[in-house]
């Protein structure tokens, strides 16, 4: 470039103006803790390094989550291969105006960085309607910059502490986060990631993504896909930029990513070819190819379109690796024609399906669907929903995770549905009256149930008191930031006066108490209290910041501790110390425990658990127990446990310096 | 039973020593033995549909595989997994592609799971990530479709575009 050339350049970065989607979020809807939109403004955090609530943070990270019984429910039916697909959660921004020639895409991590999974840009083909092109994948070729504005470029994905800076490993520190402890391998060992563990050496950041020459269209969008499964505690990003060039004239540039070509060898001849091979040969052959290279080797003649696209092929058809490419051609043209036999459908992440599209699909799929994952698929309405309902009545599992298109009116129809075993309505506007109605009458089949972040339940107490008393084969349930408030007595057992139980209901809007009323009476709500909680098999229970009184989980672990491997207490800060003894007693199968912020968390109450508790893997004890290091590090050797303790922002003027 | 060895024959007439164990992988074979009591030493087993080059490296993996655990059955539970081929079954199947076709359907007859899937996974992974006129040259498939088939297909599979 010439110094004349520079002269007319003018390098400008820009932050987000607002968050268009997402797939999940750590902070609570409405508030600015933790929430996705803080991302819409200059750096906080950097260059600091910690947990901050200015931050961007999803909902989960790690191994942890995924290696649970609720979430392999929802996954183990989709055994095609899908490995160049990883991504675990999303982002969508929009800039405040058009960046004529890209340069770069500047994430600044400031808490466990290197999860960033794939980059996109979006062309504005119309107001509204957004194609992605991606511009960049991991391990492709990256660069972080260090507070000293020292840039270091990673050519391989290889980013961890002994990568990089090898002569500044510090063995202490590492030691805290390793995730050599009790951690269950054989599970682990079955994610399949790009990503190292951890996956980035623990520095404040700022991640320069290439975009230039990669894209010919001016943008003002981009996306982001992460995955997180290899991160030791929260993913944390202060912002995220875009730079570019303003150009007086700008040259056309090459377009986005083309394939690359492999080298070819042609095979020698025989009289064995693969058309030779026997159906059910062939038949496995495809089992093993992700979609794309099944459609792909079907479009090679007659005969492999005929042999390869049966209909068995499709029993679980995964689309979410599609999200960007799938039309409602494609489903109309191609999908719908093998999905007579398809049991296991998932459109997550998928946009802009039409009605007609998404019928077309559902009707091939019929009565024979299972299971149906639609999280994030912002274009749902409530015609989808009935076509969902009326076409495939055997729906075991249903995901709308995160479908906050959907309006709490929208969700009615699903009180059809009578075979659920696993709902996931995370973050949607789900209201009471689909819900009573509808756990009462899978009360005997459910056993996953996932309404954390569901602010518009309006009677969470009615509901989280007919899970109690009906559903006796609940084996998770996500309560997260819910407000349950005045029925924690009555699901364990303890007498509640029944006055409060009015005054509880006078307090719900007006009107919703006809409704109400209704639906208590057509249930035959149960009013009194529970003598014993009925759960039998619950093993994942999600109370975070719910803030149960004390005494709840006391009583809660004494008569369903016995089956719990996961028990989720962040923020709860009225659960005693009695309550942490009572789990370290009566929990022999407990994995996970997380106590952030639990202020009753001590070293006596925290060493019985990890003593009783011989299966725990995971004990987050953040800003709660005041545990010396030194009693931290005797636990590790001790106890192999993977604790996790996290901590405000903080600076270190040793730059080299990798964070606990 | 240590020791026992029988004698497999070839469809071109050769027979081969083998140790019961060893042979036992086949599931075809094992039920020959069991069900038809042909334990003695002197019995031969013919194999009709495998010549002898094909069943001499039939019984090579067989022998490199004797210790290995029972194959699991099709775990209900677990994803296919394309790159979990040993380095030593890797070094194995190198070979031309009528070999590994002929070794494919050896497995088939004989019913061998262990060998069955890696052959198919070998193949599955020449076929991954190629772009349909790139497999057409790697197994020398003709394309019989008219150019109107093809439009279509073209428009069918518009979905596989990488974006």
């Amino acid at each position: 470039m010439t110094e004349q050339n520079q002269s007319e350049l003018e390098t400008v970065s820009f932050i987000p103006e607002k968050v268009l989607d997402n797939s999940s979020q750590y902070g609570s809807l409405g508030s600015r803790y933790y929430n996705l939109d803080n991302i819409c403004t200059q750096p906080q955090v950097y260059p600091s390094y910690g947990d901050s609530t200015n931050a961007l943070v999803f909902r989960t990270y790690g191994p942890w989550w995924i290696n649970l019984p609720s979430y392999r429910t929802i996954t183990r039916q989709f055994k095609r291969p899908e490995k160049e697909f990883t991504s675990r959660d999303f982002i969508e921004i929009e800039y405040p105006v058009l960046v004529l020639t890209c340069l770069t895409i500047d994430i600044y991590e400031t808490y466990n960085p290197g999860s960033l999974e794939a980059a996109y840009v979006g062309k504005e083909e119309e107001p509204g309607k957004i194609s992605w092109h991606r511009v960049w994948k991991f391990p492709d070729p990256f660069s972080i910059v260090l507070r000293n504005g020292e840039e270091i470029f990673i050519e391989n994905g290889r980013q961890q502490m002994h990568d990089i800076f090898p002569q500044h490993m510090d063995v202490v520190t590492s030691s805290l986060q390793s995730l050599q402890l009790n951690t269950d391998h054989t599970g682990i060992s079955k994610i399949y990631t790009r990503h190292s563990y951890p996956p980035a050496a623990r520095i404040p950041r700022i991640t320069k993504i290439p975009v230039k020459d990669k894209i010919s269209f001016p943008t003002r969008h981009v996306r982001l896909e992460f995955d997180h499964c290899t991160a030791n505690y929260y993913i944390e990003i202060d912002t995220i930029m875009l730079t570019g060039q303003r150009l007086k004239d700008h040259s056309p540039s090459v377009s986005i990513v083309g394939e690359t070509k492999r080298d070819e060898h042609v095979e020698n001849q025989s009289s064995m070819d693969l058309t030779k091979l026997p159906f059910d040969v062939l038949f496995q052959i495809c089992s093993y190819l992700d979609l794309r290279s099944l459609a792909r080797f079907a479009s090679t003649s007659r005969y492999f379109q005929r042999q390869c696209l049966d209909s068995l092929q499709f029993k679980s058809l995964n689309l979410q690796p599609y999200w960007n490419t799938i039309t409602n051609d494609s489903i109309e043209c191609f999908f719908s024609n093998y999905c007579e036999q398809t049991w296991y459908l998932s459109l997550a992440w998928t946009r802009n399906i039409q009605l007609t599209s998404f019928t077309c699909l559902l009707n091939k799929c019929s009565s024979n669907l299972r299971q149906l994952n639609l999280a994030c698929c912002q274009y749902l309405t409530k015609q989808y929903i009935e076509v969902v309902v009326n076409t495939c009545p055997n729906i075991e599992i249903l995901n709308l995770d995160a479908c906050g298109c959907l309006e709490s009116d929208d969700f009615l129809p699903l009180t059809k549905l009578t075979h659920l075993r696993s709902l996931n309505v995370y973050r949607t506007a789900i209201d009471f009256r689909t819900l009573l109605p509808l756990i009462n009458q899978n009360k005997e089949h459910l056993e996953h149930l996932n309404l954390g972040n569901c602010l518009q339940l309006i009677d969470v107490a009615g509901i989280v008191r007919l899970l109690f008393a009906r559903c006796s084969n609940l084996r998770s349930l996500d309560l997260w930031r819910l407000r349950i408030r005045d029925i924690y007595e009555s699901i364990v057992g303890i007498p509640c006066d029944l006055a409060n139980e009015e005054d509880r209901l006078s307090q719900i809007p007006s009107e919703y108490q006809d409704d109400l009323v209704l639906i208590y009476s057509s249930l035959d709500m149960p009013v009194a209290a529970n003598p014993i909680t009925h759960m039998k098999c619950l093993s994942e229970i999600d109370f975070g910041w719910t803030d149960p009184p004390a005494g709840f989980i006391e009583i809660l672990v004494q008569q369903a501790g016995h089956s719990l491997i996961k028990i989720v207490l962040t923020a709860c800060r009225h659960v005693s110390e009695k309550d942490i003894i009572a789990i370290s007693k009566n929990c022999p199968k407990l994995r996970q425990l997380d106590l952030l912020d639990v202020r009753a968390a001590t070293e006596d109450n925290i060493e019985q658990v990890l003593k009783q508790c011989p299966h725990l893997e995971f004990l987050d004890i953040s800003f709660g127990a005041n545990i010396p290091d030194a009693v931290l590090e005797k636990w590790i050797r001790q106890y192999k446990n993977c604790f996790k303790r996290t901590y405000p922002p903080t600076d270190n003027p040793d730059i080299y310096h990798e964070f606990a | 039973m240590a020791g026992n060895k029988i004698k497999l024959q070839s469809n071109d007439g050769d027979t081969f020593d083998v140790d019961v164990e060893i042979a036992k992988q086949s599931a075809t074979i094992k039920t020959m033995l069991e069900d038809l009591g042909m334990s003695e030493e002197d019995d031969v087993i013919p194999l009709p549909n495998v010549n002898s080059a094909i069943l001499k490296k039939v019984i090579q993996w067989a022998t490199h595989h004797k210790d290995d655990p029972p194959p699991p059955e099709d775990d209900e539970n677990r994803e296919k997994n394309l790159s979990d081929i040993s380095s030593w079954d890797q070094d194995f199947l190198k070979v031309d592609q009528g070999t590994l076709f002929e070794l494919i359907l050896a497995a088939n007859y004989l019913d061998i799971k262990g060998l069955l899937d890696v052959t198919c996974k070998t193949v599955a992974n020449m076929i991954k990530g190629r772009t349909p006129e790139e497999i057409r040259r790697q197994f020398n498939i003709k394309n019989d479709f008219t150019p109107q088939e093809e439009e279509q297909i073209k428009k069918e599979n518009e979905w596989c575009e990488e974006k």
